[in-house]
């Protein structure tokens, strides 16, 4: 009897998971076939398969441009947002205690805050520096949304690090940062890994704030927007799907890599 | 160089109002094993980490090897340090586990592999140099953790709690090789435990601390056989203790110990008291002998240091019974004995019994 009703449990969680699921991915599998169309027009299925989007999003000088900005912002934006978030998260590990929580309250609130009230912010102050619709500019607001993951990742690995490694690395004639080096950074690398790949992804899947700042210079989000107000060509498709690939194939890295050397002792 | 590897000066350690260590003086001599034994929070982990220089003295000089090192961080002293759970790094092999102290040195690799593999020939580890600290047992993490401490040379060895992490056979076992490896390399050690029978075991003098102070400090045989205090009496065993009233005996051959309310004196040959006053008295569990009453009687007369009582409860031990004594007269003070089981394992009293407690004389010491 009672067998039967947790079975029935378990079957109405299965269904109700798969059919989030389903709503979750399919839309974006029926994006990523029709990328791969042959034709002028997006049609579902493609009548004709082939790269030949692919191909137009790398030569078409609109959208190189667009993807070239959004992995130059990316590539700036993540080591530094690397170098000051593991920075935050050990003055909050280690620091004073007074006003830490005032701290990781303001250093996270990004993460909370409306973008478009922060895009909207940003836009106000680079307005007039003139550091709107420039890469350095999009850099520092890419920054904004990207520390509080570093912190948040690089912070939860410090927290399980045991400070008596250090200590045992400093006993042994370990400087302080002898020790940072050779003992802290590798044991909280999953953690340095993690937030890398999340502020990859924020900064290359960036829209709102990014918009606030854009005039001429589009990043892929904005340049996937501006084009679907023209026409629904089948380089948005393109463009769509290697966007998923590349945050799929991030995530995945995550998943499979982030566990590693977590585990101190056996 | 020095005769002495450790020295603290009357050093006081304050967290706020807290006081950990409160003006400890204490010498390390080269190549002994000193062990400080107490409570937890007693502060002797404190003072294991003044001397490797991870917390500062509110006042008081610590000195290694001579030299005064308060203002010295830890990575220039030379003390090797064990962690309870051996803190290896886990992300390197044993051999660069062991290493690391050399390389920090600058010791090139070839010049540090030699002696890296006699490190870890002295602990018996050579074949596990390539293994990751997650591959070993608890037993091999430890001497993984002894040999990186070693290779350095340090001039103090410390070790916090080594052997808490380890199930009981394998404890036994670690710190009969521990004490072996550390006579014969005469190194200058610190232990720090709470476990009185592992710095019985391992230590060459034992300093017994309370709530910062030192209770008492000697051999293992001083601090168990003649605690100077209660704390120390009680911290080393079941101890009882029980009060009374001392003054010298009339022939001037020692003195008489009487304990409230019961009529019975106890004499004890070896001591030296001018006036009468009451004291605590103590008796070890294990020296009382207990007698059923009409065993005695067929002995003969009643003797001096014999106290009448009933069994109140009865432990069984294994190859021993622990007993719970109530004194019949006066106030009903409690004893709690130690007594061999019988031949067929089972104790020789049973709740309720009549007992005569035979108190030798040696058994006996007391506390003004």
């Amino acid at each position: 009897m009672r067998e039967n009703r947790e079975g029935r449990k378990g079957a109405f969680v299965t269904v109700a998971a798969c059919t989030v699921l389903f709503f979750l991915i399919v839309p974006q599998i029926i994006l990523l076939v029709q990328s791969f169309t042959a034709e002028d027009y997006l049609m579902f299925p493609p009548q004709a398969f082939g790269f030949r989007w692919y191909a137009f999003i790398f030569t078409d000088p609109e959208w190189r441009r667009a993807l070239m900005t959004s992995l130059i912002v990316a590539s700036i934006s993540t080591p530094m947002a690397l170098v000051l978030g593991t920075l935050a998260a050990l003055a909050l590990d280690r620091g004073p205690s007074a006003g830490r929580k005032f701290l990781r309250g303001a250093l996270l609130s990004p993460m909370l805050l409306p973008h478009v009230v922060l895009g909207m912010a940003l836009y106000r102050v680079l307005l007039p520096i003139r550091l709107d619709d420039t890469i350095p500019g999009f850099v520092g607001a890419h920054l904004l949304l990207c520390v509080p993951f570093v912190v948040v990742t690089v912070g939860a690995s410090l927290e399980s690090f045991d400070r008596r490694l250090e200590e045992a690395a400093q006993s042994l004639g370990a400087s302080p940062i002898a020790a940072f080096a050779y003992v802290v950074l590798p044991i909280i690398r999953p953690g340095i890994l993690a937030g890398a790949i999340f502020s990859f992804i924020t900064s290359f899947d960036e829209f709102i704030v990014t918009y606030f700042l854009a005039t001429r210079n589009f990043t892929i989000p904005i340049k996937i927007f501006s084009s679907l107000s023209y026409q629904l060509e089948p380089s948005i498709a393109a463009v769509s799907g290697l966007t998923l690939v590349l945050t799929a194939v991030l995530s995945g890295l995550l998943i499979t890599r982030g566990g590693y050397g977590r585990t101190g002792q056996a | 160089m020095s005769a002495e590897a450790v020295h603290l000066e009357g050093v006081t350690k304050r967290y706020g109002a807290l006081t950990a260590v409160d003006g400890l003086s204490l010498t390390i001599g080269r190549g002994e094993m000193v062990t400080l034994l107490g409570p937890s929070g007693c502060g002797k982990t404190t003072i294991l980490r003044m001397i490797a220089g991870f917390v500062r003295p509110t006042s008081g000089t610590v000195s290694i090897a001579g030299t005064p090192v308060n203002n010295i961080p830890p990575h220039k002293r030379q003390v090797g340090l064990v962690f309870q759970n051996y803190a290896l790094f886990p992300h390197m092999t044993v051999a660069d586990n062991v290493g690391f102290g050399l390389k920090m040195r600058g010791i090139a690799k070839q010049a540090a592999r030699p002696r890296i593999d006699a490190a870890l020939e002295k602990v018996r580890l050579l074949e596990r140099r390539d293994a990751y600290p997650r591959q070993l047992s608890g037993g091999q993490q430890q001497r993984t953790a002894l040999a990186r401490a070693l290779v350095i040379q340090p001039d103090i060895l410390l070790l916090d709690e080594p052997f808490g992490a380890l199930d009981r056979e394998l404890r036994q076992h670690m710190q009969s090789e521990m004490r072996q490896l550390q006579r014969s390399l005469g190194i200058s050690t610190l232990l720090v435990t709470h476990d009185q029978e592992e710095a019985l075991t391992l230590s060459d003098r034992i300093v017994v601390m309370n709530a910062g102070k030192v209770e008492q400090a000697g051999t293992p045989a001083d601090i168990f056989e003649r605690p100077a205090t209660a704390f120390v009496a009680n911290f080393m065993g079941r101890m009882n203790l029980l009060k009374g009233r001392i003054k010298p005996r009339s022939d001037s051959r020692g003195c008489e110990l009487s304990l409230d309310g019961v009529e019975t004196k106890l004499s004890m040959a070896d001591c030296q008291v001018t006036d009468e006053g009451p004291v605590t008295v103590m008796f070890r569990p294990e020296r009382i002998a207990a007698v059923h009453p009409h065993e005695r009687q067929e002995a003969g007369e009643p003797r001096c240091g014999t106290l009448r009582g009933a069994v109140l409860d009865v432990n069984y031990l294994g190859a021993w019974a622990e007993l719970k004594v109530v004194v019949s007269e006066g106030t009903g003070q409690q004893f709690t004995i130690r007594t061999s089981n019988r031949d067929d394992g089972t104790p020789p009293f049973r709740i309720g019994d009549p007992v005569d407690l035979v108190i030798p004389p040696e058994a006996t010491f007391f506390i003004k």
